[in-house]
């Protein structure tokens, strides 16, 4: 498989990617869903699966036109691949010259990951639990990214930083984020602000800051740690991952509803409260949304039934951004 | 408060269920792991205020509406403040006016066909134990059964049977019916139903121009007795009756003098017609100047006299009996009157003969000879003025008298006080005659009403103490009037000028010019005309109303009395006292009937609805309740759930529908306040919270 850049595919909009599904388009779109990738227990296939599903969908082949951008010809010099003979060229003049290509990025990204208790919850209605859907898409950004031969580090973290990765741009470099990714369960309770605020000081280099959480802290908090990035130049890209559950509160009967995080109880009649729960909860997640608008953050509300692409096209919008 | 059905109040019992289930059997909850709790908890303590009134609200209104469905199913009923006694028998007595006004239409019908109705709803209130007394009255009363019955296939057979009459009403010899009928029963439970249009006339008395402003009840257990009420009329009503016609002396011929009374109707001519009997042939056309109130008079020319009668009709309004008088004519309609004086054509012998036969008076003047065998066959005999009769001559008066002949007896000049005190006038009981009195110089004696509401004074000054004309008396025929006897007209208060004895009238004056100037007066005419007519035809009215019976001298044969559609009235010849007399059974319908004597026509007479009975004016309903012990007596109008109110107002009112009206309003309600809240304010934004 040759370096690919993501010219061709950073210029695709969604809807030409939509235009795009044909046969194997809607297979690979197949891939895209949370309900088949929860099926697939290794992380590094869901990673493929996800991207290459994505990539189908957008194109005909997986790698049509994931080139690099053409500089100019230089002679052939034994050991080249032979692919990258211009055979045209070759036709024409006889002579043997090899495509050379402008290498485009030198982006550093970040993968944050919350690993907070509440990260651990799954709805029966969910294909998997939001932790599950960070992870995997997580592995899969790490996946197209590592194929741009961006640099792809991953921080994992709770109420604390719980392991970081650095950024590298080599392709074994997925083996180790994959395993960081599915090394540690949910735990403690969160506290992302001051999660944050040490992960901007530990990442020196400017970059790209990919968070994955449910953001279930205070948000001033959760705001300030994301404006310490912007304020070190970073770009941040906000994966707001709830449940559908947590988003609809379809219960009915009297509960008694425990904190994952905290244990603390609380019984109601969930019926009474839902229409005042949700409204509560889109207030709270628009909150979140004008907040980031303001702080030139993108900002992705994904519940764990959301097809993975939603996501991946935020990140390549995002990419196009940074070219 | 009673219950039908009191077992269901055990149902009350149930409204515990809601209660055990909110607080003993809850569900436990189910326990739900959930990411974070920070949203429930700050929306539940915002909700959580709410969410128990509201849980309490429910368990209430679930608790009512269970109670009301129980108490609906046990059928409460509000008891009335006097109903019945369950479980024990009712007699049940029902008072329908039938009288002539109960034939007014409305737009259901006639108020006789409402009255059928009620009865008919009344008879389905009826339980297996109850019984039932229809009493239809108008003059008086007329049991459909001599006592109560409980055979409902035979009470509505007579309930069917029921219609109005013709005559006037007297709603106070009903009412005394139904409280001896009431009084002889021996159930717990009495009920008296008075279905009529309570007309204001049929409360007064026989000779009492107005009724009274309240009712005096007849004695009866009014104290145990239910009463209820059913006004048919819903108010008094316009309406104009024809009260006369009656063939009048006219220039051009013959006339018909119509007389019509208005009872509050708008003022304005009304058509009259008059058309021949048998034969409906018109006779002539005329109007009415009607007031709006009181009596308008009318002649109208008749082509011709009619061989035996007419009728004058005006166009029908709320009555229709009374826009028809009947009136007899001709020959046959004409009074046979005897005229037995002395010497030349007196003033009296002229003014009876003026008019004829239009008058309706046919004067033969006879001698003493001829008067006995004439007598049998006369309608009225006028005696003036002899000094005495001889002996044949006064046993055939007397045989006359004794058998309800009509005398007109003129005491005058001639007269031997000592005769006719101790003949005709000791037959007669009517008093002592004195001798001629003359007035003192100067001084004269004017003729003065006495008695108020006389036929025979009927268009003359109404009030006792007026004068009937301006004529002066100077001579005059003293006389003492026994006990029994009524004094019609007088000179002053010692001195009776006409006296009623039974048929015979006695006039206490000489009628002739030297006396007075009365026979040159207006008054002289019309006050001999009527005094014989209505000794002539034997009854207080020009025609008979219906109730009376016909009555007049008859000689032996076969006599047959029929109306103008053939049907026969039934008759007897009554001996009495040496004479015989033709009596009719009751007339109840009115129209022209003919006597006919071995198939003769020998006359013929008019029956016609009394004028009383056309003034609609209802008694006020107060008066009547105020009239009944007080809480004692219901007021029902007749609609179609006459029953149901019946029962009601019998047994109490019952509430199940109101009760199960509020168990589905609580449900609502419920369900209602179970959907409170859903549709909660949206949240604070998290900023400001």
């Amino acid at each position: 498989m040759s370096p690919s850049g993501p010219r061709s595919a950073s210029g695709a909009q969604p809807d030409r990617g939509a235009a795009g599904s044909r046969a194997g388009g809607a297979a690979g779109r197949e891939m895209l869903n949370p309900e088949v990738v929860a099926r697939l227990s290794h992380l590094d296939v869901r990673a493929r699966v996800i991207v290459e599903g994505f990539i189908a969908g957008m194109h005909r082949s997986p790698f049509h036109g994931f080139s690099v951008e053409f500089a100019e010809h230089r002679p052939y010099m034994p050991g080249d691949p032979l692919k990258n003979l211009d055979w045209k060229v070759w036709a024409r003049t006889d002579r043997l010259l090899v495509k050379q290509y402008t290498e485009e990025t030198n982006l550093r990204c970040h993968l944050l990951l919350d690993l907070s208790g509440s990260m651990g919850f799954r709805s029966p209605r969910a294909p998997m639990s939001k932790i599950d859907y960070a992870r995997s898409l997580s592995a899969a950004l790490a996946y197209l990214m590592l194929q741009q031969q961006d640099a792809v580090g991953t921080l994992l973290f709770a109420d604390r930083p719980l392991r970081f990765v650095p950024a590298r741009a080599v392709r074994s470099h997925l083996d180790v984020i994959l395993r960081t990714l599915g090394e540690l369960e949910p735990q403690g309770r969160t506290k992302l602000g001051p999660a944050l605020h040490e992960l901007a000081e530990r990442i020196k280099r400017r970059g790209l800051v990919i968070l994955c959480s449910d953001l279930m802290d205070a948000p001033a908090e959760v705001l300030l740690g994301l404006q310490h990035f912007r304020h070190r130049g970073h770009e941040v890209v906000v994966f707001h991952i709830l449940d559908p559950d947590e988003v609809e509160f379809p219960y009915s009967d009297t509960s008694t509803f425990v904190d994952m995080e905290s244990g603390e109880r609380l019984t109601t009649e969930p019926w009474e409260i839902a229409r005042r729960y949700r409204a509560r909860l889109e207030a709270w997640t628009e909150h979140y949304r004008r907040a980031c608008r303001e702080n030139r953050i993108d900002y992705v509300r994904l519940d764990t039934r959301t097809p993975f692409d939603q996501a991946l096209l935020a990140y390549l919008e995002k990419r196009t951004r940074l070219q | 408060m009673n219950f039908l059905n009191p077992l269901f109040l055990f149902g009350l019992l149930a409204a515990a269920i809601p209660i055990v289930i909110h607080l003993f059997t809850r569900k436990r909850p189910r326990e739900v792991r959930f990411s974070s709790l920070e949203f429930l908890s700050e929306v539940n303590a915002s909700e959580i205020r709410r969410i128990q009134l509201k849980q309490w609200l429910l368990l209430l209104l679930r608790t009512l509406a269970v109670i009301a469905l129980a108490l609906a199913m046990s059928r409460p009923v509000l008891r009335a403040s006097a109903g019945p006694r369950q479980g024990t028998a009712t007699t049940v007595v029902v008072l329908v006016d039938r009288s002539g006004s109960m034939g007014a239409t409305t737009p259901a019908g006639s108020l006789i066909q409402e009255a059928r109705r009620t009865i008919e709803s009344l008879l389905a209130t009826l339980g297996p134990a109850d019984e039932m007394l229809i009493v239809p009255y108008d003059e008086g009363p007329r049991p459909l059964s001599p006592r109560p019955l409980s055979d409902l296939p035979r009470l509505r057979a007579a309930v069917q049977s029921l219609e109005a009459g013709a005559r006037r009403t007297e709603h106070r010899q009903g009412l005394a019916f139904a409280a001896r009928a009431l009084a002889e029963s021996r159930s717990l439970n009495r009920e008296l139903f008075w279905i009529s249009d309570f007309q204001s006339a049929g409360f007064a008395a026989e000779d009492a121009e107005t009724p009274p402003a309240s009712l005096a009840l007849p004695a009866g257990p009014w104290d145990r007795v239910r009463t209820y009420l059913v006004p048919l009329a819903t108010g008094s009503r316009p309406n104009v009756a024809l009260v006369d016609a009656a063939l009048a002396p006219a220039e051009g011929g013959a006339a018909l003098s119509v007389t019509g009374r208005a009872h509050d109707v708008t003022p304005g001519d009304l058509a009259v017609a008059a058309k021949e009997i048998p034969g409906d042939v018109e006779l002539g056309r005329g109007f009415l100047a009607m007031p709006g109130r009181g009596e308008a008079t009318a002649l109208l020319p008749l082509g011709r006299i009619p061989d035996l009668g007419g009728e004058a009709t005006i166009p029908d309004d709320a009555l229709a009996l009374d826009n028809r008088r009947v009136f007899a004519a001709g020959r046959a309609g004409t009074l046979r009157v005897l005229l037995r004086e002395e010497g030349g054509p007196s003033p009296l012998r002229i003014a009876l003969e003026t008019g004829a036969p239009a008058s309706g008076i046919a004067l033969e003047a006879l001698d003493a000879g001829a008067l006995p065998a004439r007598i049998a066959d006369a309608d009225a005999v006028v005696i003036h003025d002899l000094e005495r009769l001889g002996p044949t001559e006064l046993q055939a008066v007397l045989d006359y008298h004794r058998g309800g002949g009509a005398l007109l007896v003129v005491l005058g000049r001639r007269a031997d006080p000592a005769f006719w005190n101790g003949s005709l006038l000791a037959d007669l009981g009517a008093g002592r005659l004195g001798d001629l009195e003359q007035a003192a110089p100067g001084a004269t004696w004017r003729l003065r009403r006495r008695a108020a509401g006389h036929p025979a004074l009927a268009g003359f000054p109404p009030r006792p103490g007026e004068a009937l004309s301006t004529a002066r008396f100077v001579t005059l025929r003293r006389m003492t009037s026994a006990p029994g006897t009524r004094t019609l007209l007088e000179f002053d208060r010692d001195r009776p000028a006409l006296i009623e004895a039974g048929r015979t009238f006695l006039f206490l004056a000489p009628l002739d010019t030297e006396a007075s100037d009365f026979p040159v007066s207006g008054a002289f005419l019309p006050l001999f005309h009527q005094t014989v007519k209505v000794l002539g035809r034997g009854t207080a009215a020009p025609s008979l109303i219906p109730g009376e019976r016909y009555g007049a001298p008859a000689g032996t044969g076969t006599w047959r009395i029929e109306d103008s559609g053939g049907r026969e009235v039934a008759v007897e010849l009554v001996a009495s006292e040496g004479a015989t007399r033709l009596l009719s059974a009751p007339l109840e319908r009115p129209g022209l009937y003919r006597v006919l004597q071995g198939g003769q026509l020998r006359a013929s007479f008019a029956v016609n609805p009394d004028p009383r009975e056309s003034d609609l004016t209802v008694f006020p309903e107060a008066a009547l309740i105020r009239a009944f012990p007080p809480g004692r007596t219901t007021v029902l109008m007749p609609r179609a759930d006459l029953a149901k109110r019946v029962r009601e107002a019998r047994y109490g009112q019952e509430l199940w529908a109101w009760f199960l009206i509020l168990a589905l309003a609580l449900l609502v309600a419920e369900t209602v306040i179970g959907r409170w809240g859903l549709a909660g304010a949206p949240a604070a934004s998290p900023s400001q919270a």
